[in-house]
């Protein structure tokens, strides 16, 4: 298997695309600064069609005299009320527009429209310029900064001030922590569990919550909030690991972006950026497991601890649980160091 | 075996989003033998969007084992053989990516057309979107946004009888050519025309310049004759070549394959129809079980007709789909560890952010035991309901999967089958270890002794023959005294109590002789007699099976009690 990489870098070059699903109406240029929140387009998901039948609705007696009432031409644009055929004489009926549209098709007496949709907009998930705008597929954006990415998000993204709330990486999050100083930042945490946390950063508006974990029991009311919420770990309540943890603590009171919009079958990511005005490269997207690489494990007795791979045991090993897999010894300090299968490490690098 | 000799090797490739598997064969003192299996990542997805990198990885895996080369200078493969060594005689692919193709049927009348067409269309991998009838009480603009804002990829349209009325099958066929013509050429479907074959002329004339199209024999040529099979193999021709647009080098590397690439589903079901006919005995049915890196699929065989099923999720993909559906309570029931509900949670919703995750403690291991019986069950339990003329009882069971192979021992992937089937009747169970079975099927269409061979072989393990008995004495009750009298003479007796599971210490492949003395009135299902005189019988992977605990299955109501009783069960079969 090829590892999984939860990039975790103190200065790297960030490029993102974003894809349009559907029509769309771009509002962005080349080279343009973009905010995490800030529309790129607008996206039109869905067509929703209309057909009208002329000879029907204003009971004339052939398909001619009805083509003859109609008022349009193909690919005319028409506004709620316009009037798009109407008979004559005594007792003379209109057929009206019931909203915005625009003429697809006029196939003898019936009418294909094509009704104007309310736009999604597309945001930009963090604070860069667009650097290459790509015709009806999407729009790259690119910053340098810091970059951590995350096991999980709720789809939404911000940015804010970053402020640290909890002194230690595994202190739990409560509602009370969290207080009117915190309006318009972005809040990082250990563990959560509580759902009064997500109410009170919703009632004190913050711009955004970093969990190290989070219950499963809140995936829902998380996925609910509008305020972007990303767990860097995983859901059992373990402290973040001190790679994530102390590159972030460094850079409190940063701009930091939270784009938690992302697509896991994809192989993308939840992510927190922190802009940085430096030049950077991109960072590296496929790893081998090798000796020296940066790990975190995800499971068992060291879940959530990061270290160093010191040596890959290549023969197949069984575990006292009768598990058969290969394992890779890590070393979390100069004291702990411990055999962790491979499957159970994501790189950090 | 002069077919086999003249398509000597054979290079198999199962592919799909996640995994690539590779099998290699040759012929070896005048039969098929594996010789070699690798797998590798799938390339399909950023950074490679090719499928073909993650291929030659896995070819490369094979090469390093084998010492063989399967590629010239150019990274093209070498096809035929050649006269050094190198090179393979055939290619065959077969390929997952469930459900990525998608698919809207058209037919006439609910219970004639739109029955075979929804029975045609289960059996596949396809995204069946919507289907569309005569009836249909749809606007016409409903049915436009249907086609411009899901875009199908496939269109399979049947209705009429042959030398029937065709009026109704038209206006469809006009509302369908409306519909389409406003999608961009390059994402128009690909249409399937198997309905009444009179208006196969007027199809060619209409569909032509339109999109792309094919024909096949009407799949209800008469009210009472239904014939799926040609429209099912167009199905899965035009998905090979729709999955060659979509994604990465699988059109390129499919241009190798001396058939058109199958479906997984396709496939499978080859192997299930194969293995219902190929009856020893009783044993006319046979149910498979894969839980596959993409999805878990199940396919049943019975009398020559199969069924096919498959989840969006496995476990190590999408699991974030099952889990808001998935009782938790039933999971700490059914683990045979103590664990809470809390537990089980962070475990599994952990397992959906990191699906290739090994368990490394006991607890974490019963979770997914307990998961892996659930769905066993829930899979089993769909199949009946989809086919309710599909017999009750399994007899044959092939279970495949990394949970299988390598999280599970034999004995542990045997109780999790037997708890979750819970067979009234004698069963025998297998394990595919390496995911063999649907590589198989693809090959047995250019190759019929290769399948054979293989399945003669090793690649199929037996894990035991489960023999059930029922008594309705008390738990802990001597019901019968169970002798296994081996080739060389040796005779083992072992008591058997009520409420019990054993597992008699028969080597693999080793046939001895079971004779039955009850001791109370015991029921053996279906051959009472036989076993009172002696029934000569094959050894497993976990020996031969006896299970005294009675159907159907009860577990105490205290749970302490239910975890103890669970824990011995497991310690009786382990490795």
């Amino acid at each position: 298997m090829l590892p999984d990489i939860y990039h975790t870098l103190a200065l790297t070059k960030i490029r993102r695309l974003r894809k349009f699903k559907g029509e769309s109406n771009l509002v962005v240029k080349v080279g343009q600064k973009v905010n995490a929140s800030e529309k790129i387009a607008d996206i039109f998901p869905e067509t929703k069609y209309q057909t009208i039948n002329v000879k029907k609705l204003l009971n004339f007696n052939n398909s001619q005299d009805a083509r003859r009432a109609i008022e349009l031409e193909t690919g005319a644009k028409i506004k709620t009320g316009d009037v798009i055929a109407q008979s004559s004489g005594i007792f003379a009926k209109t057929v009206k527009a019931q909203q915005d549209s625009e003429v697809l098709l006029i196939n003898g007496s019936l009418i294909l429209l094509k009704q104007a949709q309310t736009p999604c907009p597309l945001i930009a998930g963090f604070e860069s310029y667009v650097s290459e705008i790509m015709p009806d597929y999407g729009v790259i954006l690119e910053t340098n900064g810091v970059l951590v990415q995350c096991a999980w998000g709720n789809q939404k993204a911000d940015s804010g001030i970053l402020v640290h709330i909890a002194s230690q990486s595994d202190e739990e999050i409560t509602a009370k922590m969290i207080d009117v100083s915190h309006r318009g930042k972005v809040v990082m945490s250990g563990h959560c569990k509580n759902i009064n946390v997500i109410k009170a950063a919703k009632d004190f508006n913050l711009r955004g919550l970093i969990f190290s974990s989070m219950s499963p029991d809140l995936i829902t009311p998380a996925l609910e909030v509008e305020i972007p919420i990303v767990v860097v770990d995983g859901f059992t309540p373990i402290p973040m690991n001190m790679r994530a943890f102390e590159l972030l603590k460094s850079n409190e009171k940063r701009e930091v972006s939270l784009s938690a919009i992302y697509d896991p079958n994809r192989n993308e990511k939840a992510e927190i950026i922190i802009p940085l005005p430096a030049e950077a490269a991109l960072p590296k997207e496929a790893y081998q497991f090798a000796e020296g690489l940066i790990v975190r494990v995800n499971e068992g007795l060291f879940q959530g601890k990061a270290g160093i791979i010191k040596r890959i045991v290549n023969n197949s090993v069984t575990l006292f649980n009768g598990v058969r897999t290969i394992c890779a010894i890590i070393q979390f300090s100069d004291e702990e160091q411990a055999s962790i299968p491979l499957a159970n490490l994501d790189i950090l690098e | 075996m002069k077919e086999s000799l003249e398509t000597s090797s054979v290079l198999a490739i199962k592919i799909d989003q996640t995994i690539t598997k590779i099998f290699f064969f040759d012929i070896v003192d005048e039969k098929y033998h594996l010789i070699a299996s690798s797998e590798a990542t799938t390339t399909a997805e950023v950074p490679f969007n090719d499928i073909r990198e993650g291929v030659a990885r896995g070819i490369d895996r094979i090469h390093q084992i084998t010492g063989r080369h399967f590629y010239d200078e150019e990274g093209n493969f070498i096809i035929p053989m050649q006269a050094d060594g190198s090179g393979i005689d055939h290619l065959v692919i077969t390929f997952g990516f469930f459900p990525q193709v998608s698919v809207v049927s058209m037919g006439l009348l609910e219970s004639i057309s739109l029955e075979s067409l929804n029975k045609l269309l289960e059996s596949t991998q396809l995204n069946h979107l919507d289907q569309i009838g005569m009836n249909d009480s749809r606007k016409l603009e409903e049915i436009i946004s249907l086609f411009t804002n899901k875009l199908p990829e496939m269109v399979v349209i049947a209705g009429g009888v042959n030398e029937g009325a065709a009026r109704s099958l038209l206006r469809q066929l006009d509302m369908l050519l409306f519909s389409i013509k406003l999608i961009p050429k390059e994402k128009r479907p690909y249409l399937i025309f198997s309905g009444n074959a009179d208006f196969e002329p007027q199809i060619r004339e209409s569909v032509a310049d339109i999109t792309n199209y094919q024909l096949t024999p009407n799949l209800r040529p008469s009210i009472n004759q239904e014939n799926l099979l040609p429209a099912y193999n167009m199905i899965s021709r035009v998905h090979a070549e729709i999955l060659g647009r979509k994604v990465g080098g699988f059109s390129q590397l499919s241009v190798n394959s001396i058939s058109s690439p199958l479906p997984y589903s396709h496939a499978i079901q080859i192997m299930t129809r194969f293995l219902s006919l190929l009856s020893k005995n009783k044993e006319k049915n046979v149910l498979y079980i894969d839980f596959g890196h993409e999805v878990i699929s199940s396919s049943a065989g019975y009398d020559g007709r199969s069924t096919f099923l498959s989840t969006d999720y496995s476990f190590y993909h999408n699991l974030r789909m099952l889990l808001p559906k998935l009782n938790i309570g039933d999971v700490v029931k059914k683990s045979h560890e103590p664990v809470s509900e809390e537990e089980v949670k962070n475990y599994l919703w952990d397992l959906s952010l990191h699906p290739h995750t090994v368990p490394t403690t006991e607890s974490h291991l019963a979770i997914e035991k307990a998961l892996a019986g659930i769905l066993i069950q829930d899979q089993y339990r769909q199949m009946l309901t989809k086919w309710p003329d599909f017999p009750l009882e399994i007899q044959r069971v092939i279970v495949s999967g990394e949970i299988f192979r390598n999280h599970f021992g034999y004995g542990d992937s045997l109780l999790t089958i037997i708890d979750s089937l819970v067979p009234e009747g004698i069963a025998t169970l297998y394990l595919d270890q390496q995911g063999i079975l649907p590589v198989l099927g693809a090959t047995a269409a250019i190759n019929r002794y290769l399948p054979i061979q293989i399945m003669e072989g090793s690649a199929i393990a037996l894990l035991a023959k489960v023999i059930p008995i029922k008594s309705n004495a008390k738990p802990g009750t001597e019901i019968a005294v169970v002798i296994t009298e081996f080739e060389d003479g040796t005779r083992i007796e072992t008591k058997i109590e009520q409420g019990m599971i054993y597992r008699l210490p028969v080597p693999i492949g080793q046939m001895v002789n079971l004779v039955f003395e009850p001791k109370s009135k015991i029921e053996l299902n279906p051959i009472t007699k036989t076993f009172t005189k002696g029934y000569p019988i094959q050894g497993g992977l976990c020996g031969i099976v006896i299970d005294a605990r009675g159907r159907p299955l009860m577990l105490p109501k205290d749970s302490q009690r239910r975890k103890e009783i669970q824990k011995i069960w497991s310690l009786q079969l382990s490795d």
